[in-house]
């Protein structure tokens, strides 16, 4: 008997735990991210803007992710299979020599001033994405 | 259609693992507990297979990483698609015949709120996006484990010497289903949840019936599910290690003294170590444990058997190293990190993993598995997971006194979902008997 008032406890807890993250629905989430703990939602809004890239460049083309947050190359290499992701340093001007001359550049929360690329598409309100070439 | 590929996948582990589980030597377990092993030798066969192609250079397919599966076939043991047989003794008067089909309700209601939790993406691990979904989707584009990717200075954070089991196990889902599919990988966290309950509720039977076995396998879903969403654990790879960690814990407990037992046992060891480093240090004190407090009868028996079920870890440890050391890939277990002893932060450190993990979601947890530990004397069975739960403590306060730089943020981040082992043994040691029967 002991053990299944244990059980019934740490099921109204689980319960408790489970209403509180989020909308009780049966309609899938926006992203894996949705209803998670808040350090794991402020991915969330990168997680999006890759979704808004990965149809605007072609599979095997090489991105750079230009982003403040160095963390974000890694999530962009999961959420982009297609695409050969590269990281980007800095977070305006011109792409740094060491970064190469990748064929697209997205930029999140962060600019791209390089001659070599022209702006393809602007993502309201904070992203860009620049492909190489004049 | 590409997750429910997915998903199919991960579910068909156990049918993976049952020509492992259908072998002789484990004749004696019940057939939930031959299930609950099917599930864990399913996913460590897969891994095995994978590492041992890459090392041979040869592309993974489906039907390649089967070939261990059907060559055990060839192996005598039960007859191929024969229903598994219960050899334990016939229920003792009270006893149902069959698991009550209101506990069994009850279990299924467990799994489906830690399904809902986890398909609604509520306790989505942070190292799920940043590297374990990531490296089984690119194992599974190289059809290898992907070495040159691991060893990208660029991607070190991501751990290049990390276990593989999980992102093969990524893979293979992958593999059947022709891409990653991000979603459905957050449900293994109830999937391996299902076959760790699965597989503890096979060998407590015997020991404790039906009734008491359904309640305890109750009690491991609810307590891993309530952590494992309020740790956020998700497509993360502790609901792997809670499955080998059971299984090895399930079977030394209530069947340590059958060949039986300690061959399923050696399976949990192994697949703990395959899957994350703290694994390794659960088989260490296992074996440690075992060798003082486990077996019964003389010392050469004691220390006899305890290298018998230190042999597949050790095994498994020394064939992933040994790849990891050829190809460059040595980083956490260099451990080279570890700066030296501070003893002046263990103030710091207790204070943080009591405030984080005892005052933290998992009081009630530790609440209701102390309270089932001082209801009655523990018995010498129970000796065996109490050690191993103390010397995982043990461990953890060494590890974040040797980390580098202020312990906190990383207890923050880590102490909570580490302590789920120490739970998870105290309560098997909650379960355990003075004379277990053999499972």
């Amino acid at each position: 008997m002991a053990r299944w008032i244990g059980v019934l406890v740490l099921f109204v807890l689980l319960c408790a735990e489970v209403a509180a993250r989020g909308p009780l629905t049966l309609r899938p989430p926006a992203t894996i991210l949705s209803n998670a703990a808040k350090v794991q939602r402020e991915t969330e809004p990168f997680v999006l803007f890759l979704r808004w890239v990965a149809p605007r460049v072609p599979a095997g083309g090489t991105l750079a992710i230009r982003t403040p947050n160095a963390l974000h190359y890694f999530v962009a290499l999961g959420q982009l299979p297609d695409q050969v992701v590269v990281p980007a340093a800095g977070e305006r001007g011109p792409l740094a020599a060491d970064d190469g001359e990748p064929d697209w550049v997205a930029c999140y929360f962060a600019n791209l001033d390089d001659p070599r690329y022209h702006r393809v598409a602007t993502y309201e309100p904070n992203g860009s994405l620049y492909r190489r070439g004049p | 259609m590409t997750g429910l590929l997915f998903g199919a996948a991960l579910a068909s582990l156990p049918l993976v693992g049952y020509p492992f589980a259908r072998l002789r030597v484990f004749g004696t377990l019940t057939p939930a507990a031959r299930w609950g092993l099917a599930s864990a030798a399913g996913s460590l066969a897969l891994c095995a297979a994978m590492l041992l192609a890459t090392v041979l250079h040869l592309r993974w397919s489906v039907g390649l990483l089967l070939i261990p599966s059907a060559a055990a076939l060839l192996l005598p043991g039960d007859a191929i698609l024969r229903r598994f047989r219960d050899p334990s003794p016939s229920p003792s008067p009270g006893e149902p015949p069959r698991a009550p089909a209101p506990a069994v309700a009850g279990l299924a209601t467990i799994l489906a709120v830690v399904a809902y939790a986890a398909g609604t993406a509520r306790a989505t691990a942070a190292d799920f996006v940043l590297f374990w979904g990531t490296k089984g989707q690119r194992f599974a584009r190289a059809r290898a484990i992907d070495a040159a990717f691991l060893r990208d200075p660029l991607h070190a954070l991501i751990h290049p010497d990390y276990p593989p089991l999980v992102p093969c196990l990524y893979a293979w889902g992958s593999l059947i289903a022709g891409r990653f599919a991000w979603r459905t990988a957050l449900l293994s966290f109830p999937l391996f949840v299902a076959f760790a309950a699965v597989t503890l509720y096979g060998f407590a039977r015997p020991a404790l019936g039906r009734r008491a076995a359904l309640a305890n396998a109750c009690l491991l879903a609810v307590l891993l599910g309530l952590l494992g969403v309020t740790n956020m654990v998700a497509g993360d790879a502790e609901p792997e290690l809670f499955l080998f960690e059971v299984l090895a814990l399930a079977a030394l407990v209530f069947a340590g003294q059958s060949p039986a037992g300690l061959a399923a046992a050696g399976v949990g060891l192994a697949g703990a170590v395959l899957t994350k480093i703290e694994g390794t240090v659960f088989a260490v004190l296992v074996v440690g444990a075992w060798a003082a407090f486990g077996a019964s009868g003389s010392k050469g028996r004691r220390v006899r058997t305890a290298v018998a079920l230190g042999l597949p870890p050790a095994a498994a440890l020394a064939a992933w190293l040994l790849f990891a050391r050829q190809n460059g890939l040595l980083d956490v277990f260099r451990l080279g990190a570890r700066t030296r002893l501070t003893p002046g932060e263990l103030p710091v450190v207790l204070r943080e993993l009591v405030r984080y993990d005892l005052f933290g979601p998992g009081l009630a947890a530790w609440a209701v598995v102390a309270a089932l530990l001082i209801a009655r004397r523990p018995p010498r069975a129970a000796l065996l997971p109490l050690a191993v739960a103390s010397g995982f403590f043990a461990f953890m306060i060494y590890m974040y006194l040797t980390g580098t730089g202020d312990p906190t943020l990383w207890i923050q981040w880590s102490g909570a979902r580490l302590s789920m082992t120490p739970l998870v043994c105290g309560l098997i040691a909650s379960m355990a008997q003075d004379e277990t029967k053999s499972a």
